[in-house]
C-alpha cells in the first residue's frame, strides 16, 4: 500500500494553493474563494524550447505568479485548477484514506488489558460481546474496537462461542431492550 | 478435578416438576461417577432465542437458559453431555472448562 503511494507521483509540477480573500473582488470568474498557485518546483517554464508539458502547464495555470510560495507550502493541499473536488477533500485533516491505521499502543488504552479481564470468560456477557459486533452481528475489526491484537483475538473467540451456544444472534445484534421487556412480561 | 460449567438450552413449554426433573438428572449424573455439583444459575426463562433451533425433529423459538457448575473428570463430562443430547427437553448445551487451577476455583484465603 505504501510503496503504491511511493511511486505515484503527479505529473504536474507541485504548486502550492493558497486561499487569499483579497482577491475576490477583482477577480468576477473565481467568486467567492481565489486560488493563487504558485510553483514549488523549479520553474521550467524560461526554456520553451524544452517540454511541452511545461508549456501545457504553464498554460493550464493560468494566472500563476511566478516567485515567492508562502511559508508552508510543503504542507499544503496539493490542489490543481480544472479539477473538480468535493467540499470534503477542502478540510483541513483530508488524507484520502478511509481510516488511519492504529498505532502501536493499544495494549495502554485496552480496556481488559486494564482491568484484568480475560474477555474469553465474558463469552456469557451478551452486552459486552454487543458492543464489539456491528448492527448486521459482524465481529468489528481491530481498528475500529482499537483492542491490542491479542484482546481481539479473544473477544472474536468469545463472539464465536457465544453465537455457537446460542447466546448471540448470528446476523445482527443482541436486542436487550427486547428481551428485557420479554422478561418483565414473565 | 477441574471446574466445568454447562451451558444449557431447554424447551420453553415444560412444567416446573418436568424442569426439576431435568436439572436433578443432570446433577445425578455428574454425582453418581464421582464429581461433585456447586450449583445452578438461571440466565432466563422462556427467552426468545436469537435465531431459530432445530433439535429432535422441532423447530424452537423460545427456550430457557441455565447453567450449572461441577466439578468431575473429563470423562464424566463427556457422558453428561452424551445423555443430555438425547434428552428431547434439551435444546442445546455444551459444556466449558472453567479452570483446572485450585486457586481460581476456590478461596483459598486463609483469613476466611
Amino acid at each position: 500500500m505504501f510503496k503504491f503511494i511511493q511511486l505515484c507521483k503527479p505529473r504536474l509540477p507541485r504548486v502550492a494553493c493558497s486561499f487569499s480573500s483579497s482577491a475576490t473582488r477583482s477577480d468576477p470568474q473565481t467568486a467567492g474563494i481565489a486560488f493563487k498557485f504558485t510553483a514549488l518546483e523549479k520553474d521550467h517554464s524560461d526554456s520553451p524550447a524544452k517540454d511541452s508539458e511545461a508549456a501545457n502547464t504553464k498554460t493550464r495555470a493560468g494566472q500563476t505568479s511566478p516567485g515567492i510560495a508562502y511559508e508552508n507550502a510543503q504542507y499544503a493541499t496539493k490542489l490543481f485548477p480544472n479539477k473538480p473536488y468535493h467540499p470534503s477533500q477542502l478540510n483541513a485533516g483530508y488524507t484520502g484514506k478511509p481510516f488511519t491505521l492504529i498505532p502501536r499502543k493499544a495494549r495502554q488504552k485496552d480496556p481488559f488489558v486494564l482491568m484484568g479481564i480475560n474477555p474469553l470468560k465474558e463469552y456469557k456477557n451478551t452486552l459486552m460481546l454487543s458492543s464489539f459486533v456491528t448492527e448486521m452481528g459482524k465481529i468489528k475489526p481491530r481498528y475500529q474496537t482499537g483492542l491490542s491484537a491479542k484482546s481481539q483475538r479473544r473477544v472474536a473467540k468469545a463472539i464465536r462461542r457465544a453465537r455457537s451456544f446460542g447466546l448471540i444472534p448470528v446476523t445482527s445484534k443482541f436486542d436487550h431492550e427486547a428481551s428485557a421487556r420479554m422478561f418483565k412480561i414473565r | 478435578m477441574p471446574l466445568y460449567e454447562l451451558v444449557c438450552i431447554s424447551r420453553a413449554k415444560m412444567t416446573q416438576g418436568s424442569m426439576k426433573d431435568l436439572l436433578k438428572k443432570s446433577a445425578l449424573t455428574v454425582l453418581d461417577r464421582g464429581g461433585a455439583v456447586r450449583g445452578f444459575v438461571n440466565i432466563g426463562r422462556e427467552q426468545m432465542l436469537p435465531y431459530r433451533m432445530k433439535r429432535h425433529m422441532e423447530y424452537h423459538t423460545h427456550g430457557s437458559f441455565w447453567l450449572m457448575h461441577y466439578f468431575s473428570n473429563p470423562k464424566t463430562s463427556q457422558v453428561l453431555l452424551d445423555q443430555l443430547k438425547l434428552d428431547a427437553r434439551v435444546i442445546r448445551c455444551n459444556v466449558v472448562k472453567v479452570t483446572d487451577k485450585l486457586s481460581q476455583m476456590v478461596n483459598t484465603d486463609e483469613s476466611l
